[in-house]
């Protein structure tokens, strides 16, 4: 029937988007908390908030979206870039699982969940790229 | 108001908590957050929900990567209704920031305490009964959306120790109530992985068991849609996420690995009640600021 072929190509590609998932998920949870503990333990600039609601009318924490901006605040050891890197990452995690599910279809050459995956992908980025910019204040 | 350093400490603590407790007793523990930061610590629901929704994305993940090798996740399913939770969540996200803008933030409140209410009354009915597999609630029989798409597999039941083999009825309502999940995940910020679960199961008859790990799966796509926009919105602030996000992660990682997999019922009590007072808490906020 062809059908255990189709679960046994499909058991690699499991085990590596699941390696992703759990790569993606650690790696950012190391990145937030070495941020978190060089806030509480290292140095602050003089203008660093020191209660939550200045932390909310300051400028820290808004999101650089700018990605040179993040690498040298990242190579620099600033605390913030650092956390912000790692919530990028997971927030990467399930759009790199999507993207890696059109593989995985396009592998079983089932072109309608290729095209069906291709969407949700879509769905994904247009909410980062165009309404995530017109929401921005 | 709260200082800085304490709020690392406090709410990584809180969400540890949030994450273990959220495990144990099977709800997600990211409603958790949105009551705590607006109402103990007097977050703005905006950001507070912005950082509630990057934990939802970290339990996920974290759950999905222990999922997808038992093979009863069904990937099919999961990819074909998140053309639904998606679209949901991202007009969820735009409506709440939307009201939030508008000066009616009250209306967000407001949800979130009836839907903090109804999970508790929710999480109540399902510790009177036991969800056990019963083959009459699974559908076997062929139809022709379903069979086109092919939303049917088969799994291996450790309890009943055979495989039960399924298909979806009900595709067409199974993504309204998909959509209704995502536009209720990006309006307040939470998983909602039991609405998710109660179309799969009840209104398309798919397993149990199916059911909730392929829901763990959708959660975390279904979150990245709104969490894009809160991101590039400037509502996801890495210092109110940041010990949120690695508190609910390892709470949750200590609830299924370190701790006896039971389902204490005292505990799950307990929770029902900080629920309902949760909800009561959100609900008058919503009346104050009406």
């Amino acid at each position: 029937m062809g059908k255990n072929e189709d679960l046994d190509s499909k058991v690699d590609f499991n085990a590596i988007i699941g390696n992703v998932l759990r790569f993606g998920v650690t790696i950012s949870a190391v990145l937030i908390g070495v941020g978190v503990i060089m806030i509480l333990v290292g140095d602050k600039s003089a203008n660093f908030p020191t209660s939550l609601s200045a932390l909310i009318k300051s400028d820290y924490g808004r999101p650089t979206l700018n990605f040179v901006k993040l690498g040298t605040g990242v190579v620099a050891f600033n605390p913030i870039a650092i956390i912000e890197l790692g919530l990028l990452i997971l927030l990467a995690t399930p759009i790199v699982r999507v993207a890696a599910s059109i593989l995985l279809f396009a592998a079983e050459k089932d072109m309608i969940y290729v095209a069906l995956t291709v969407f949700v992908l879509a769905v994904l980025l247009f909410s980062i790229f165009v309404v995530g910019p017109i929401e921005a204040v | 108001m709260v200082g800085i350093e304490v709020y690392l400490i406090t709410m990584l603590l809180i969400s540890i908590v949030a994450g273990l407790i959220g495990s144990l007793v099977g709800i997600g523990g990211g409603i958790l957050i949105v009551p705590v930061l607006t109402i103990l610590y007097g977050v703005p629901i905006e950001y507070a929900i912005g950082a509630s929704i990057v934990s939802v994305i970290a339990t996920s993940s974290g759950a999905a990567s222990a999922y997808v090798k038992d093979k009863i996740t069904n990937l099919r399913v999961g990819m074909f209704l998140e053309i639904a939770t998606t679209t949901g969540a991202i007009v969820g996200a735009v409506t709440t920031l939307f009201l939030i803008k508008s000066g009616l933030s009250w209306i967000v409140f407001i949800v979130f305490g009836s839907v903090l209410i109804t999970s508790s009354y929710d999480l109540y009915r399902k510790s009177r009964i036991e969800k056990k597999l019963s083959k009459a609630d699974v559908n076997v029989t062929p139809n022709k959306l379903a069979d086109g798409l092919k939303l049917k597999g088969a799994y291996y039941d450790s309890v009943l120790k055979e495989e039960i083999k399924y298909e979806a009825t009900n595709v067409t309502g199974g993504l309204g109530v998909m959509f209704c999940a995502g536009l209720i995940s990006g309006l307040l910020g939470i998983g909602s992985g039991a609405l998710k679960v109660l179309g799969m199961d009840t209104l398309m008859k798919l397993p149990f068991k199916v059911s909730t790990t392929t829901s763990n799966f959708m959660i975390g796509v279904t979150a990245a849609a709104s969490t894009g926009i809160f991101y590039i919105g400037g509502f996801v602030n890495p210092i109110l996420a940041g010990p949120v996000a690695i508190g609910v992660v390892l709470g949750s990682f200590i609830g299924t690995k370190v701790l006896v997999r039971s389902r204490p019922s005292s505990l799950r009590l307990v929770f029902i009640f900080v629920l309902v007072a949760l909800g009561i808490e959100m609900f008058q906020r919503g009346v104050v600021l009406l």
